[in-house]
């Protein structure tokens, strides 16, 4: 069966049939959380956030003139609430200075992933990526997980282009940073796996 | 200078391996559900209250009726105060036309009023901003 797309689903949704919006709400459902929580780094808040975020969506709809994709859309509102809690909470979020590693360093910390399990591999990452400041985190994910565009970035985040390029590159060396500590069995340093 | 360089394709292929690793985190089970109920509950149209209840009302109107009651039966010449009352006024009418002011003390003023009437009309403004 063929599956709607979101235009189909939001077309629908304006006709007065509100399931259709819970179909969207399904599919974006993950991301939206995963960005809002690697924002703000509390899970019940993220929730919270993410929640309103689909009820402005829904309640905005009518105003989504199609020219980006409902996505990138839904994740500016998403965005700037997690930004708007932020502000609110005014709580800084600790996130470690980036240290300068060196590129056979970086070499180090993809050899010592290697011999991590899946398992915990996924759950080291995700920690590490909890640590980044909240800008870098939701930029890193929308480039790398989401395969958004710089342009559409800055189109979500309101941020400039090269501005986005500069953040990327330093969440990708304070990644690598906050994963080096972790990989017990590779000499990070020299770059070699014991 | 860092920024400047072109990141190695390899590199970027490994980060974004790394990142897809990661995966993404899931919200609890109930929460599409969630969502739909807050979206059903803005749907529902707010019933609308009046500002002053019936009961008010009601004690509006014993409270006009009894104090018409009161003056058409008690005028006021002959409540007791009634003269000092007058005597008063007439006081502060004197004061008043007696008051003078100058011409900056007079535009403090309007532009003050003026102030003050556009209060409403700015927080009307900003809360539309802010939904």
């Amino acid at each position: 069966m063929k599956q709607d797309t979101d235009q189909d689903l939001i077309d629908k949704t304006l006709q007065g049939h509100s399931h259709a919006f819970g179909v969207l709400v399904e599919r974006y459902q993950n991301f939206v959380f995963t960005i809002i929580l690697r924002m703000v780094k509390q899970r019940e808040a993220a929730e919270e956030i993410a929640q309103d975020s689909f009820v402005k969506a829904y309640e905005k709809l009518a105003t989504f003139e199609g020219r980006s994709k409902f996505s990138s859309w839904l994740y500016s509102i998403a965005y700037r609430k997690a930004l708007d809690y932020i502000k609110q909470q005014r709580r800084k979020v600790a996130h470690t200075d980036i240290e300068q590693l060196s590129d056979v360093a970086m070499d180090g910390v993809e050899n010592g992933l290697q011999q991590l399990i899946v398992k915990e591999k996924k759950e080291l990452i995700q920690q590490c990526i909890m640590q980044l400041s909240e800008t870098n985190a939701a930029l890193l994910t929308f480039y790398y997980f989401e395969d958004l565009s710089v342009r559409e970035i800055s189109e979500i985040t309101e941020l400039s282009e090269d501005n986005i390029k500069i953040r990327m590159f330093r969440g990708r060396k304070e990644l690598y940073s906050l994963l080096a500590p972790h990989i017990k069995n590779t000499d990070v340093h020299h770059g070699k796996a014991i | 200078m860092y920024i400047m360089e072109k990141p190695y394709k390899k590199d970027e292929q490994t980060f974004r391996e790394l990142m897809q690793m990661g995966g993404t985190e899931k919200p609890s089970k109930n929460f599409a559900s969630k969502v739909m109920l807050a979206i059903q509950a803005e749907k529902e149209p707010v019933k609308a209250t009046p500002l002053v209840s019936l009961k008010g009302w009601i004690v509006l109107v014993f409270i006009f009726v009894a104090s018409s009651a009161l003056l058409y039966y008690f005028p006021i010449e002959n409540a007791l105060f009634s003269k000092n009352m007058t005597q008063s006024f007439s006081n502060f009418n004197e004061m008043m036309s007696s008051l003078k002011m100058s011409k900056g003390m007079w535009y403090a003023c309007i532009f003050l009023s003026l102030f003050l009437v556009q209060l409403p009309f700015l927080k009307r403004f900003l809360d539309k901003q802010r939904s």
